[in-house]
């Protein structure tokens, strides 16, 4: 139907009023004429139909033959919308400019987004691409994807198993597989399935919801053995599969231990300096006074307006500057390195409780070792399909 | 011999036609009674907007109802819409 609308509307339509003489005359004419009419209605004794302005000249002898009088209520299409607007010529010369405005710049690249895991770090990502000649405002075409996916690859040293650059429109989207990635999958609820210990340690407590317990509080269990088994063995001798949910805490052992070069520039965020700016295009606006470009300079931030989906080249970016002090250079080391063990600690013993802890801290040669020993208290049990041997 | 099957085959196919009376009957699409498509119509008898009469040739069809609109009108096919209280057939 949209279809027909946009033909009528290119092929320019009126719509007439029909009244007195013959009405059903004049339509049997237009018939045999071939006049296509549409939407034909009568109201009050007028027949309101439409018809195509290239038929008009037919109507001539079918309203002589018919003794009708027709009246033009409306005029529709393209050749009358250029007609009504015909004097203003800065509005069609804007809607042509626009036009080719909008066509060159689909042809650059005004947003690169990248596709990956929380462990590849995106910015670094942009910024390899970047120096490799994928930025943003960079014309489409004159870049080889697949030579910069195959460059960065091979810088990461073998940190990312793939990449692949994908331009979509004004769009580039980098997606990035890295080798540290484990891909779980999903147990639904629906599908039969074990609890497995996925760690060494001892069991503290166990609240089943579905599922058989094959383990005591207090026993030992290492990692990848049956804490409940989704295999229920009925009375008559037949065996029926279910899925296994439970909630096992125990008590496990764990370390954690990280090593920091000591002649490493490491950022200290106290002596960051944060500025603001405005980006169209490829050409930025300062908004605030301590804007600065250096070679210090670190983005961490950056937003660009979108519409429907779409990252349009204008937006909102904000850039934090990090200088690390030489005075303090030594404290704020030793800081800098707590600071960011406690980070990883914390990452790390996200949904644990920690009962004891000790640390411990070596020196060797130009390196700064942190090492800790815990005793925690931690959900063990990880779901894990029933395997069965044929 | 095959010319004479094909002779014989079109004289069948003929004389079928001839006898169920659907070689050039127009064809009548309905949708609930909000809705109809005539194939093969003669022409308008009578329009307006409680009643549409239309020629089939043999016979004539009347649309009643209110609100009866004819959505398109072309040289083998009329639409017509509105809300059909009855249809009913008559001889010419």
């Amino acid at each position: 139907m949209f279809l027909i609308q946009i033909y009528r509307y290119l092929r320019n339509y009126i719509t007439i009023t029909v009244s007195g003489g013959f009405g059903e005359r004049f339509l049997n004419l237009c018939n045999k004429e071939n006049v296509y009419l549409w939407n034909t209605v009568f109201d009050k004794g007028k027949i309101t139909t439409n018809i195509f302005c290239s038929d008009f000249i037919k109507l001539i002898s079918i309203k002589r033959r018919s003794g009708v009088n027709i009246k033009i209520i409306n005029k529709h299409g393209l050749a009358f919308f250029i007609k009504k607007y015909k004097s203003r010529k800065i509005l069609s010369y804007g809607l042509i400019s626009g036009l080719i405005f909008c066509i060159i710049m689909n042809q650059f690249v005004w947003s690169v987004e990248v596709k990956a895991s929380d462990d590849i770090d995106k910015i670094e990502i942009i910024e390899t691409v970047k120096s490799f000649g994928l930025y943003n405002g960079i014309l489409s075409g004159t870049f080889d994807e697949k030579d910069i996916s195959r460059q960065v690859t091979n810088t990461f040293n073998g940190k990312l198993l793939w990449m692949a650059i994908n331009i979509k429109g004004s769009k580039a989207v980098i997606e990035v597989r890295g080798y540290n990635e484990n891909k779980t999958y999903e147990i639904s609820n629906d599908n039969p399935c074990n609890i497995i210990a996925n760690f060494d340690g001892q069991i503290i407590s166990t609240e089943i919801k579905s599922g058989t317990k094959t383990t005591e509080n207090g026993s030992a269990v290492k990692k990848g053995d049956i804490l409940v088994s989704g295999i229920n063995i009925n009375d008559d001798g037949t065996v029926s599969y279910m899925h296994s949910d439970a909630k096992i805490t125990a008590l496990n052992t764990a370390e954690l231990t990280k090593h920091y070069k000591k002649n490493e520039t490491y950022f200290c965020i106290d002596e960051s300096n944060t500025s603001y700016y405005l980006k169209f295009f490829n050409i930025t606006i300062p908004c605030s006074l301590k804007f600065r470009v250096d070679s210090k300079e670190k983005l961490t931030y950056n937003k660009s307006l979108e519409f429907n989906g779409m990252s349009l080249p204008v937006g909102f970016y904000k850039s934090t500057f990090f200088k690390p002090s030489e005075s303090k250079k030594n404290i704020n080391e030793l800081l800098f390195f707590a600071d960011d063990f406690t980070n990883e600690e914390y990452n790390f013993f996200k949904n644990t409780l920690i009962t004891n802890v000790d640390y411990t801290i070596n020196r060797p040669k130009d390196t700064f070792v942190i090492n800790g020993n815990y005793k925690c208290v931690s959900f063990i049990g990880e779901k894990s399909y029933i395997k069965t041997e044929n | 011999m095959k010319l004479l099957k094909q002779k014989n085959t079109n004289k069948n196919t003929q004389q079928i036609n001839y006898i169920t009376g659907t070689n050039k009957a127009p064809l009548i699409e309905l949708r609930s009674n909000r809705e109809a498509v005539i194939e093969g119509a003669a022409g308008i008898v009578e329009y307006n907007d409680t009643q549409a009469v239309i020629n089939c040739k043999s016979f004539l069809l009347t649309f009643s109802g209110f609100g009866i609109s004819l959505s398109y009108l072309s040289s083998d096919s009329i639409k017509v819409t509105g809300n059909f209280s009855g249809i009913s057939f008559s001889a010419l």
